[in-house]
């Protein structure tokens, strides 16, 4: 383990003032920061494991990780969500080797040690050769503490006196609830994931998730060529360079939101069953419900979760200069085939793996950390919409759609957590 | 004799090769479909691939690289295709079905020195084609390219493959 940076080094990278509000560039630089990032974020909070679609069925499992640890999530037989250590008790060799799949049992490649889903050790080979006395009942596949849901949304923790799931949650809440109604009372199945990677920092993707002041200069050309296809995106404000309309929100839990402020559908739907699907919406929640529920909205789970419209974007850490991001199209279950095929190709073609938008931004992140070599370049500046944001009593902040908001309230619960008592 | 599907293969991949993307994208029919699976076995409107365009949407990437600058390609790829395996399949006087091996290496130019940029990158790839003969010309109505890589991460793809 590497030395613990002390809370006064790591409280002096996150300056708040009246007037400025900067971060250090140390607090993306190097493998010490990041292995506290892990250590006092990654395993203390709750991390995103899975979408409930992934798992169905009794005997699904999928691999993952929480930070750099390898997890596998799995239904068991009786129907519970577990989330497991990749390794097996005997003498550590990885378990699940695929990405996932259905299985009765786990079986060690090594030596046929066997297990449930649930962890739960079944079998041992000759196991007429272990002593007298000798515990199998520590031999369970190593279980993650803590395993909740909400909203369909799997998360575990490493940190068995964690807070409630719905007090992390926070003011994060409320917009998981109107993305939930987007499916006008069905649910959501995600698809398989865009999967792309870069060469930086994990927190130049996740400030960049609900960043309103990037699109008109990163995807200018996008925005460009959408023009000139008419039809093909519908209701972008495509001529400011910064948008004018919709919010930006940052909540004291950590987490952010960017909204449009109108909907950002694509076209190429049959006005009839877009109409189908609207007026759905608005016999469950009225004409003003509906709108909100259409109304563009991504946000940001603190750390690394972001819900899209249309897609469900995991950031993963890899190292403190590498990560992957995993994009699920989310399609609803019994929907129209035309309203599912539209979400699949707007979630792919827009922000997928060959993305018109996202693309662009990966390489503004490989920059980034190209930049990060300039180590006497010391500070960056978050303080757009400071001081001129709305504080509402519980702390939330809203500020307009090209304001930094929600990256400041990512700072502060990033600067929290990292000084913390470990 | 040389097939005309082998020609219309290597002209499609030297037009990549030397960025004629606006020459490259009439070699494709008006209802073509082009499509980089994840999964080859699913259906790509309801199964996630890394690209499932239509003509629209491949006239809107040759637009976005070719006029708009788009940042990813600021500086650009340079690519080389090396094509091999041909083997094609007359089905009719007017379709023929083509296989082939496709070994595609990138390269961003500027300075090498920068994350991001430098890097020699192999896409290998199996190919597929249904091409079809409109007058006299055989033009591209279905590619598939079903890469070595694709369900694993891919440093976002702004070039065409
Ligand atoms: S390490 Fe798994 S059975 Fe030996
Ligand atoms: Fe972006």
């Amino acid at each position: 383990m590497n030395a613990r940076l002390p809370p006064h080094t790591i409280t002096k990278m996150v300056d708040e003032q009246a007037h400025e509000f900067r971060v250090a560039t140390a607090a993306y630089r190097g493998p010490e920061v990041f292995a506290q990032e892990m250590e006092q974020i990654f395993y203390k909070t709750w991390i995103y494991l899975c979408h409930e679609s992934e798992i169905a069925k009794p005997g699904d499992f999928k691999s993952t990780q929480i930070g750099t640890r390898p997890v596998i999530v799995t239904r068991g037989r009786e129907g519970g969500i577990h989330a497991l250590l990749n390794a097996c008790t005997h003498r550590g060799a990885t378990i699940c080797r695929e990405e996932k799949g259905n299985t009765r049992a786990f079986v060690c490649p090594y030596h046929g040690w066997s297990f449930r889903t649930s962890g739960e050790l079944i079998g041992i080979p000759d196991d007429a050769r272990y002593p007298e006395g000798f515990n199998k009942s520590d031999k369970n596949l190593k279980s993650v503490p803590r395993v909740a849901a909400y909203g369909g949304l799997v998360f575990g923790s490493f940190n068995p006196d964690v807070e409630p799931l719905e007090t992390f949650l926070g003011g994060a809440k409320q917009h998981i609830d109107l993305w939930l109604k987007r499916t006008a009372g069905s649910t959501y199945r995600v698809a398989t994931s865009h999967k792309y990677g870069f060469d930086g920092n994990w927190k130049f993707q996740a400030e960049n998730v609900y960043d309103g002041y990037h699109p008109g200069f990163v995807h200018r050309s996008a925005f460009n060529t959408v023009r000139k296809f008419e039809g093909s995106f519908e209701n972008r404000e495509l001529h400011a360079a910064v948008r004018q309309q919709g919010y930006t929100r940052g909540y004291p839990e950590g987490h952010g939101t960017l909204e449009a402020g109108a909907p950002l559908e694509s076209g190429g739907i049959d006005p009839a069953v877009r109409d189908a699907y609207n007026t759905q919406l608005k016999t469950l929640y009225g004409e003003d419900g509906a709108a909100e529920v259409l109304t563009n909205r991504q946000f940001l789970i603190f750390p690394n979760l972001t819900i899209f419209d249309f897609n469900i974007r995991v950031i993963q850490p890899i190292a403190h200069d590498r990560t992957e991001v995993y994009s699920y199209p989310l399609m609803i279950d019994g929907a129209h085939d035309e309203i599912n095929a539209n979400r699949m190709l707007d979630a792919q073609t827009r922000v997928g793996t060959a993305g018109i938008l996202s693309a662009d931004d990966i390489d503004v992140f490989a920059g980034g950390q190209n930049a990060l070599r300039t180590e006497a370049f010391e500070w960056i500046t978050l303080s757009r919409g400071l001081g001129k944001e709305e504080v509402k009593p519980d702390g939330e902040r809203v500020g307009v759609y090209s304001d930094e908001a929600p990256q400041r309230a990512f700072w502060r619960k990033w600067r929290a957590l990292m000084a913390a008592a470990a | 004799m040389i097939h005309p599907v082998q020609k219309l293969i290597l002209r499609e991949a030297q037009l990549l090769d030397d960025m004629q993307l606006d020459d490259w994208l009439a070699l494709y029919t008006d209802d073509a479909t082009y499509w980089v699976p994840i999964d080859e076995t699913a259906d790509p409107l309801k199964e996630s691939s890394i690209i499932y365009d239509n003509r629209l949407r491949l006239a809107m990437r040759v637009e976005q690289i070719m006029r708009q600058n788009r940042v990813a390609q600021n500086p650009g790829s340079n690519t080389l295709r090396m094509v091999s395996n041909i083997d094609i399949e007359d089905i009719d006087a007017q379709t023929a079905s083509a296989r082939f091996a496709l070994l595609l290496t990138e390269v961003r130019s500027g300075d090498w020195r920068q994350k991001g940029l430098g890097e020699t990158r192999l896409f290998p790839g199996h190919c597929k084609l249904v091409c079809k003969k409109v007058g006299d010309t055989w033009k591209i109505q279905q590619k598939t390219i079903v890469l070595l890589s694709r369900k694993q991460p891919i440093v976002g793809l702004s070039f065409l493959l």
